[in-house]
C-alpha cells in the first residue's frame, strides 16, 4: 500500500520536475541581457557577439534550443558554464555536495534543538523555560541568517578566534576521499578523524547561522501546538492512566504536533537551498546557492536552469520524504490519500 | 650517545629548516579565477595568466616599464608597412610538462585564442592573416592590415604547450581539434610561467608552485606556494587580516573595510595607479546630452572631489587621481599639459546658458549598477550637482545584465547615463579609445554614448594603422583632445587601485613605480615577490 503511495506521489514529482525546467528554461531565455555579450566583456566586437550567439546556438527559434537542450540533458549533458566556462555538471558536482552539507548540518541543528525546546516550552507555558525560549526563538526568527553569520564571525573568528573564518578546510589539508562529498561524511568513511575535526570546526559557523531561523520557527510551531496538545482530552486521559509528564509529553502531546511542524520543516530545509547565498558569501563557503546566484547576475543560461532544476528537484525530493514520515505520524492521511 | 643526540639535533635542525622552507603567500579574490589563458576576462584571472604562463612581449620592468620588451621572444622584427611581424623565440624554454617552446606553440596558441572567440581574442581575430613556422625558433605573424596595437596585444597571447593540450583533447565543437584542450586546461596548467597549478577550482581556489626550470629563474625568497581563494567578502578579509591569515587582498572591496584593515597589524595599502577610469557615461543621441553645449555645463558642474572621496582610503592613501582625459595616465599617447578635470560651477552656468535645452524641458535618467554600491553615491553627487544647474534627475539602480541589453538595443533604449569603470587590457592608446569613441563600437557597452565623429573615426582608423611611435601618440594626443572639446563622454577619475597587503613580503610592482605595468593584472608577478620569514 505504502509502495503505491510513494510510486504514485514520485509519478508526481517527476511531472514537476519537467515542468520546472520547460518553465525556468523560457524564463532563463526572455531575462533581460545578452549571455553572449555578457560572457566576452565590454571590449568583444559585436562580430565576435554574433558569432558567439551563433555558437551558443541563440539565434535559434526557442523551441528548437530547448529540444537541442533537452537531447543533451537525456545524454548527461548540461552544457557549458558561460560564468565559470566548465561544464555545468562539473559546477554542481562540486558544489552541490558543500551546500547540502551545510544545509543538513542546519537541518540537525533544527531538529535536535528546535523541537527539545519546543516540546519544554509547550509542556511549562508561560515559565522561566517557556519565556526563555520564546525570547530565544523570536531573536531566531527575526534576525536575517547573515547577520547571525557577521555576528559569529565577529566573536568566535575575530575576537576569540577559535574558529576557522572561511571554506570547508583548512589550508594544506587534504579533502577526504569522495564518497558522497560530504566532508563530514566521507571523513568518517575514510576514519580521517583530523579531517572530521577540521571540516566540522569550519561548518560549525555557517551551519549555526543558516539554522538559526528555522530553529527559531520550529520552536515556536512546537511549542504552540504541544500547547495546544496539552489542552485536548486524549492528555487528560493520559495522565489519568498515571503516564508521566515526559512520556506525556514526548509520546501523547508531540506525536499531533509534529504534523504541521514536519510540513513546515520540509519547506523550509528546501528554500535554505536558495537563503543559503549570503551564508555562503560571508564564511566563502564554495557551495550552489552562491554559484546560482552568480550566474544569475551572469545570465549564464545552461547554468541557470541546471541550478533551477537541481534545487527543484531537491524540493520535490524533501516534499515526498516530509509527506511520508507525515503519513506514518498520521496514517489517517496516508489511507485517505489512498482511498483518493 | 654523543652522536646519537648529535644526530637527534641535526634532525630536528633539518626539519625545522625544511618546515621553515615553504612560504606561503595567500591572496583574496572577489570573484572566480579562470585557468586557461585564452579564456580569460577578469582580474583573477590575468593573474593566473602572468604566472602559469608567459607571453612574446612584456612591459618592461626597467625603466619606462609599459613599453613592451621581448620576453618568450628573443627578438621580434616589423616589417615596413607593419603587416608582418618575425618572432625570433629564445632557445630552450621549458613548459611545465617539459617540453621545449617551439614555434608551433605560438602558431598553435594564435589560431587558439581566435578560434575559441574568447577572452582576448578580440586583440587578434581579424587582423591576423597566418603564422607561418620557417624553423622551430621562428614565428612569422602576417596580418591583414597594418596594426600598431599588435606589438602590445601580443602581452595578451599566452603561449600554450601544443603538444600537451593535443594530447588532452576532449569532445567539442571544434572539428578534429574537439574541445580544444579546454576541459584539461580548464584545470592544468600547459604553460611556461614561473608557477605551475597544483591545484585549480574556479570557484573555490587555486594553488600554485614554484616551476624550477622556468627560464628566467626565480629566486628562493619567492613564495614557494601561491594560494588564492575566490568569493571572499569584505567580513571574511578582516577576520583573515586579523588572524594573520591573509597577504594580498582584491582592490574592488569598500574604502571602509580597507580603512579599518589599516588598523590591523602589519597591514599597508598598496597602490597601481594607471589601469582603470570610471566613466560616467551621457548617451548623447538623447536630450539634453545631444547638445554639445549642455554636455559641457553638466560636466563641469559635477564634483569631481566629491567622487573621489569615496575612493580613498585616508586622506593620505588616496583611491583616485584627477583624470586629464579619458585614458589612463600610463598610456603612451597620453598628454600631461592637458588640464585637470575639476569642477567649475561658473563655467558650468556659461555653457548651460547657451545649451538648447531649459531645465525643466527633460528629466534625466542616472543609473548604476546595482552591484556596484559605490556607483549609486556617485549617482547622487550628479543628481545634487545637476540640481544646482536647475536640472531634475532620477537615481535608477540597474542589472548589469539589463545594462548591457539596453545598450545593445542601440541609442534608443541606452540609458540617459550609465557608469562603468574600464580597465587597461593592454597599455595601449587604440585598445582603450577605439572601443568607446570609434562609431562602429555602438551597441558595445564600452561604447553607450553613442558618440559619432568623422574626424575622431579618421583618427582613431589612421592611428591604429601606424606603429608605435612619438608620431602615433601625438595623433593619440590630438583625439584626447578632440574627444574632451567635444564632451564626448564624462570622466569621472582615474582610479588608484588599492590593495590591502601584509608586511610578510616585498612587491616590487607596487612598490617602485616604474615596474608598473599598466596591464590589469600584470602587477601580481609572484617571481618578483620575496618572502621574509618562513
Amino acid at each position: 500500500m505504502l509502495r503505491r503511495y510513494i510510486i504514485r506521489r514520485s509519478i508526481a514529482a517527476l511531472i514537476t520536475l519537467f515542468g520546472v525546467s520547460v518553465l525556468i528554461f523560457f524564463l532563463a531565455r526572455v531575462m533581460p541581457g545578452d549571455p553572449a555579450m555578457i560572457a566576452l566583456g565590454e571590449t568583444a566586437t559585436l562580430e565576435q557577439i554574433a558569432n558567439y550567439r551563433e555558437r551558443l546556438g541563440l539565434n535559434e527559434p526557442l523551441l528548437v534550443q530547448y529540444v537541442v537542450y533537452i537531447t543533451s540533458v537525456i545524454h548527461g549533458d548540461l552544457g557549458d558554464s558561460l560564468y565559470t566556462h566548465g561544464a555545468v555538471l562539473d559546477d554542481l558536482a562540486h558544489t552541490f555536495p558543500a551546500t547540502l552539507e551545510l544545509i543538513l548540518f542546519s537541518t540537525v541543528l533544527m531538529i535536535t534543538i528546535g523541537i527539545p525546546l519546543g516540546v519544554l516550552a509547550g509542556r511549562f507555558r508561560d515559565g522561566f523555560i517557556d519565556n526563555f525560549t520564546r525570547v530565544f526563538s523570536l531573536l531566531g526568527v527575526v534576525t536575517p541568517s547573515f547577520v547571525w553569520a557577521l555576528f559569529l564571525m565577529l566573536v568566535f573568528a575575530f575576537y576569540l578566534d577559535v574558529l576557522p573564518a572561511q571554506g570547508r578546510l583548512s589550508e594544506g589539508v587534504e579533502p577526504p576521499a569522495f564518497v558522497t562529498g560530504l566532508y563530514l561524511v566521507d571523513s568518517i568513511v575514510a576514519g580521517d578523524w583530523a579531517t572530521f575535526r577540521d571540516a566540522s570546526a569550519h561548518i560549525v559557523m555557517p551551519g549555526t547561522a543558516l539554522a538559526m531561523a528555522s530553529v527559531g520557527q520550529t520552536t515556536r510551531m512546537t511549542r504552540a501546538n504541544v500547547g495546544e496538545s496539552f489542552d485536548k482530552t486524549y492528555i487528560e486521559f493520559a495522565r489519568a492512566y498515571g503516564f508521566k509528564g515526559f512520556r506525556t509529553a514526548a509520546v501523547y502531546a508531540l506525536r499531533p504536533a509534529l504534523i504541521p511542524v514536519l510540513t513546515i520543516m520540509g519547506l523550509d530545509i528546501a528554500i535554505k537551498f536558495g537563503s543559503a547565498f549570503l551564508v555562503e558569501t560571508v564564511f566563502s563557503w564554495p557551495g550552489m546557492a552562491r554559484y546560482g546566484v552568480q550566474v544569475i547576475l551572469f545570465k549564464d543560461l545552461n547554468a541557470i536552469v541546471g541550478t533551477v532544476t537541481i534545487i527543484g528537484f531537491f524540493f520535490i525530493v524533501i516534499n515526498l520524504i516530509v509527506d511520508i514520515v507525515v503519513s506514518f505520524v498520521d496514517p489517517r492521511i496516508r489511507l485517505g490519500a489512498l482511498a483518493q | 650517545m654523543k652522536r646519537f643526540f648529535a644526530l637527534i639535533a641535526t634532525a630536528f635542525l633539518v626539519a625545522s629548516i625544511s618546515a621553515q622552507a615553504e612560504t606561503v603567500l595567500r591572496i583574496g579574490e572577489g570573484s572566480i579565477g579562470r585557468l586557461d589563458p585564452h579564456e580569460a576576462t577578469l582580474v583573477a584571472d590575468s593573474i593566473l595568466m602572468y604566472n602559469v604562463y608567459d607571453t612574446l612581449v612584456f612591459p618592461s620592468l626597467d625603466g619606462k616599464s609599459t613599453e613592451m620588451k621581448p620576453h618568450l621572444a628573443e627578438s621580434i622584427e616589423v616589417n615596413e608597412s607593419g603587416t608582418v611581424f618575425t618572432v625570433k623565440l629564445r632557445p630552450n624554454v621549458k613548459f611545465h610538462s617539459g617540453n621545449t617552446l617551439s614555434s608551433e606553440d605560438v602558431k598553435f596558441s594564435m589560431n587558439r585564442i581566435i578560434e575559441l572567440n574568447t577572452g582576448f581574442s578580440y586583440m587578434f581575430d581579424g587582423w591576423v592573416k597566418s603564422v607561418d613556422t620557417p624553423d622551430p625558433l621562428t614565428a612569422v605573424i602576417n596580418l591583414t592590415n597594418p596594426y600598431g596595437t599588435f606589438y602590445s596585444a601580443l602581452a595578451r597571447l599566452s603561449i600554450i604547450d601544443s603538444k600537451t593540450v593535443l594530447a588532452h583533447l576532449g569532445k567539442g565543437d571544434f572539428g578534429d581539434l574537439g574541445d580544444y584542450g579546454l576541459d584539461w586546461t580548464r584545470k592544468n596548467s600547459a604553460g611556461t610561467g614561473a608557477y605551475k597549478a597544483r591545484y585549480h577550482n574556479t570557484q573555490e581556489r587555486s594553488e600554485l608552485v614554484k616551476f624550477d626550470d622556468y627560464f628566467l629563474g626565480i629566486p628562493d625568497k619567492a613564495p614557494d606556494l601561491v594560494r588564492l581563494q575566490y568569493g571572499q567578502t569584505d567580513p571574511t578579509v578582516i577576520a583573515l587580516f586579523e588572524r594573520g591569515e591573509m597577504d594580498i587582498a582584491r582592490s574592488f572591496i569598500a574604502s571602509e573595510t580597507k580603512k579599518q584593515l589599516l588598523s590591523v597589524k602589519g597591514v599597508t595599502i598598496a597602490s597601481e595607479p594607471g589601469i582603470a577610469m570610471l566613466f560616467m557615461k551621457p548617451n548623447v543621441t538623447k536630450p539634453p546630452f545631444d547638445d554639445v553645449n549642455c554636455r559641457k555645463g553638466f560636466a563641469y558642474a559635477l564634483d569631481y572631489e566629491a567622487m573621489m572621496l569615496q575612493e580613498h582610503v585616508t586622506d593620505k592613501i588616496r583611491g583616485a587621481i584627477p583624470a586629464k582625459s579619458p585614458m589612463p595616465s600610463s598610456h603612451p599617447g597620453f598628454d600631461p599639459t592637458m588640464p585637470p578635470i575639476k569642477q567649475d560651477m561658473a563655467k558650468a552656468k556659461e555653457f548651460m546658458a547657451k545649451c538648447k535645452y531649459k531645465p525643466g524641458s527633460h528629466k534625466i535618467q542616472i543609473t548604476w549598477i546595482s552591484t556596484v554600491a559605490k556607483e549609486e553615491r556617485f549617482a547622487l553627487i550628479a543628481q545634487v550637482n545637476w540640481k544646482e544647474l536647475g536640472w531634475e534627475s532620477y537615481v535608477e539602480p540597474i542589472v548589469w545584465a539589463h545594462w548591457t541589453q539596453k545598450v545593445r538595443g542601440g541609442a534608443g533604449t541606452a540609458p540617459m547615463i550609465g557608469q562603468v569603470y574600464t580597465f587597461a587590457r593592454i597599455p595601449d592608446a587604440d585598445a582603450y579609445l577605439y572601443n568607446i569613441f570609434h562609431s562602429s563600437r555602438h551597441g558595445q557597452y564600452s561604447a553607450s554614448e553613442f558618440f559619432a565623429d568623422d574626424q575622431v573615426d579618421e583618427m582613431l582608423d589612421k592611428a591604429r594603422t601606424m606603429l608605435p611611435s612619438s608620431k602615433r601618440d601625438a595623433l593619440y594626443a590630438k583625439i584626447l583632445r578632440r574627444v574632451q572639446d567635444l564632451q564626448a563622454t564624462f570622466t569621472g577619475f582615474e582610479v588608484i587601485n588599492t590593495y590591502p597587503r601584509s608586511d610578510r613580503f616585498s612587491w616590487p610592482n607596487m612598490e617602485k613605480p616604474n615596474m608598473n605595468t599598466g596591464l590589469m593584472g600584470g602587477n601580481h608577478i609572484f617571481r618578483l615577490m620575496e618572502m621574509k620569514g618562513g
